[in-house]
């Protein structure tokens, strides 16, 4: 899912240019619960590539105790979190060659009567680079 | 009577070179104790003459040590030989350098006692000086603050004892009125054969008869 | 009138504006950081940063805490940077809290290792030793104006309050007990006592060791070991040893002149 970050506002026209910024908040990140990251032997720090059917992005992977895996009916479901706020350029570009816009993954779908796009929730997979 | 060869040209330049840099270590150094003396640039200059004065302190004996090493050994194993010489010396200290009668005095070899304790002091105060300085320069934020804060109480106290030292040895050598020939000796490496008999008779002993023999 | 900053830790939401207003204000650099895992950027204070908010996840009985701590100079009463400085570059303000003067600072970095809060820090040349020391010098430029400092001004929850410092403590002494009645029975005001009283009072949901703030900071018995005992004593021995060696000189020179005369 692409949750926003305190430091960075949208995409990435504005801030991941501003250095003081940047020094907060200098890439990406995907946040992932603990045991989600015990399975896949994902540490903090560690550089992850996330990816849908739609294409991947890499970022810094950030294990959370906040993220809980959740039992919904039957299935246990793990999430992990991509802000969408970097791009292919800035003085805070993402880490891989696409630039680590949360947009690659995202499905073109959008609702019927506003056409807003639903950005986000969509199955990925992760796995430590 | 003739004069004697007392100090080498080498063993010469070595002293005053140490000199030198310890005085230059002691006027940096108690600059940066006095409080306010040093602000800003000023004692960020001062620091870096220091450090850069520690540097030949320490690397003036290695080089010594380096070019001739069976005198650089002597000259620490004779701090740590003591004799029967060196208890009378002890005993007949007080009266003889306040000047009391000299025979009293006990001879002594080519270092008295005095100049032995003062050769330990400096072998320790150097050491003391030069690891508690080394960490302070290159271990900062690698050691504990605690270990830090000692290395200075550590180099504080090594300080005050040096200078006393210091005053000591200056005093001896260029105004005490029974070693009149200490700081000449120094300069040119010679001592009369009177001064030598009866300042270092066992030492004196020694070399006339080599010569003889 | 003493003044102070009152954090309240409860009322943070780590949004940081603090950082970004402190640099903004003293017109400091960015640093360049890279993620390490975490929200915490940059990794610590530094000569260019002089504010950072401290992350922590801590669970305790079933339940997630998401705390934040706010790191900056914790301006002491009895402060062991003030007392070890060497050239004066820090001192105590009229108003309580310790002030620097950049231009005096030679760089030696005892500050730094006395602190107990290592908060100053350095950067010098490793063999030269020329650097310079640089910390929060609690906006003196703007409260000597009538304004509150940037990282008061700008905190959006009310987190950071500004005032007098007995107003300040009462208040957080009341936060402390409102906490505890609800239920954060080791809620705690941080800086009430310590170190004579800080000038910057945290109010705290949980012991300071679960924010990394020090139990019981001490004031380091060295540092005032060296100032106020060895300085002086340093002086008298000199002069003590001086006038003896002098003595010595006189009364030797005096009893051989003596022998001179009888033999």
């Amino acid at each position: 899912m692409t949750p926003r970050l305190t430091e960075h506002w949208h995409a990435a026209q504005l801030t991941p240019n501003h250095p003081w910024l940047i020094e907060l908040q200098p890439q990406p990140i995907a946040e992932l619960g603990e045991e989600l990251a015990r399975d896949k032997g994902i540490r903090s720090g560690d550089i992850v590539e996330v990816s849908t059917a739609r294409g991947s992005i890499q970022a810094v992977a950030i294990v959370t105790k906040r993220f809980r895996r959740l039992r919904i009916g039957t299935k246990e479901v793990d999430h992990v979190g991509i802000p969408w706020h970097w791009g292919y350029t800035g003085l805070s570009k993402g880490i891989s060659p696409n630039g680590s816009s949360g947009n690659i993954l995202t499905p073109h779908v959008g609702d019927a009567n506003t056409t807003i796009p639903e950005y986000k929730t969509f199955l990925c997979n992760v796995r430590r680079i | 009577m003739a004069m004697v060869e007392r100090y080498t040209p080498s063993a010469r330049w070595f002293h005053w070179l140490i000199t030198g840099v310890f005085l230059e270590l002691v006027l940096s150094g108690l600059l940066l104790f006095i409080p306010w003396l040093t602000s800003g640039m000023v004692g960020t200059w001062i620091r870096l003459i220091h450090r850069i004065g520690a540097v030949i302190l320490v690397g003036a004996p290695v080089i010594f040590t380096l070019v001739s090493w069976r005198r650089a050994w002597y000259f620490v194993k004779e701090a740590f030989t003591w004799g029967k010489a060196d208890i009378g010396w002890l005993k007949a200290a007080p009266g003889y350098y306040f000047g009391g009668d000299p025979r009293l005095m006990p001879p002594q070899g080519y270092i008295n006692t005095g100049m032995r304790l003062y050769r330990l002091a400096i072998l320790f105060g150097g050491l003391s000086f030069v690891i508690t300085g080394l960490i302070m320069w290159f271990f900062k934020g690698v050691i504990s603050p605690e270990a830090f804060q000692w290395c200075v109480i550590i180099h504080d106290v090594t300080f005050i004892i040096a200078i006393c030292m210091f005053f000591l040895h200056f005093q001896l050598a260029v105004f005490h009125p029974r070693m009149d020939e200490g700081l000449l000796s120094m300069v040119d490496g010679k001592v009369s054969g009177v001064y030598a008999r009866s300042h270092h008779g066992i030492w004196y002993g020694k070399i006339t008869a080599k010569k003889e023999g | 009138m003493a003044k102070a900053i009152l954090y309240d830790a409860t009322k943070c939401t780590a949004c940081r504006a603090c950082q970004v207003a402190c640099k903004q204000w003293n017109e400091l650099p960015a640093e360049v950081t890279i993620n390490r895992g975490t929200y915490e950027n940059p990794p610590d204070l530094s000569p260019h940063t002089w504010i950072k908010i401290k992350f922590i996840e801590l669970e305790k009985e079933g339940k997630l805490d998401w705390l934040f701590a706010r790191q900056a100079c914790m301006h002491c009463t009895d402060a062991a940077c003030v007392e070890v400085c060497p050239t004066g570059a820090l001192s105590y303000h009229e108003l309580g809290f310790v002030q620097y003067e950049k231009d005096k600072c030679c760089g030696c970095g005892y500050c730094a290792e006395f602190c107990p809060f290592g908060v100053p820090k350095l950067e010098s040349g490793k063999i030269t030793g020329v650097g310079v020391m640089d910390k929060c010098v609690f906006c003196i430029d703007r409260v000597t104006n009538g304004l509150e400092p940037a990282c008061v001004k700008t905190c959006p929850t009310g987190a950071l309050t500004f005032g007098d410092r007995d107003d300040l403590a009462a208040e957080g002494r009341a936060r402390v007990e409102a906490l505890k009645a609800d239920g954060f029975s080791n809620a705690y005001l941080y800086g009430d006592e310590e170190l004579g009283g800080l000038h910057v009072l945290y109010v705290l949901a949980d012991r300071p060791s679960v924010y990394g703030l020090p139990e019981e900071p001490e004031f380091p018995a060295l540092a005032s070991v060296r100032d106020n005992i060895f300085r002086p004593f340093a002086w008298i021995t000199w002069g003590v040893v001086a006038v003896g060696l002098a003595l010595n000189v006189v009364v030797a020179r005096a009893r051989q002149l003596r022998g001179k005369e009888e033999s």
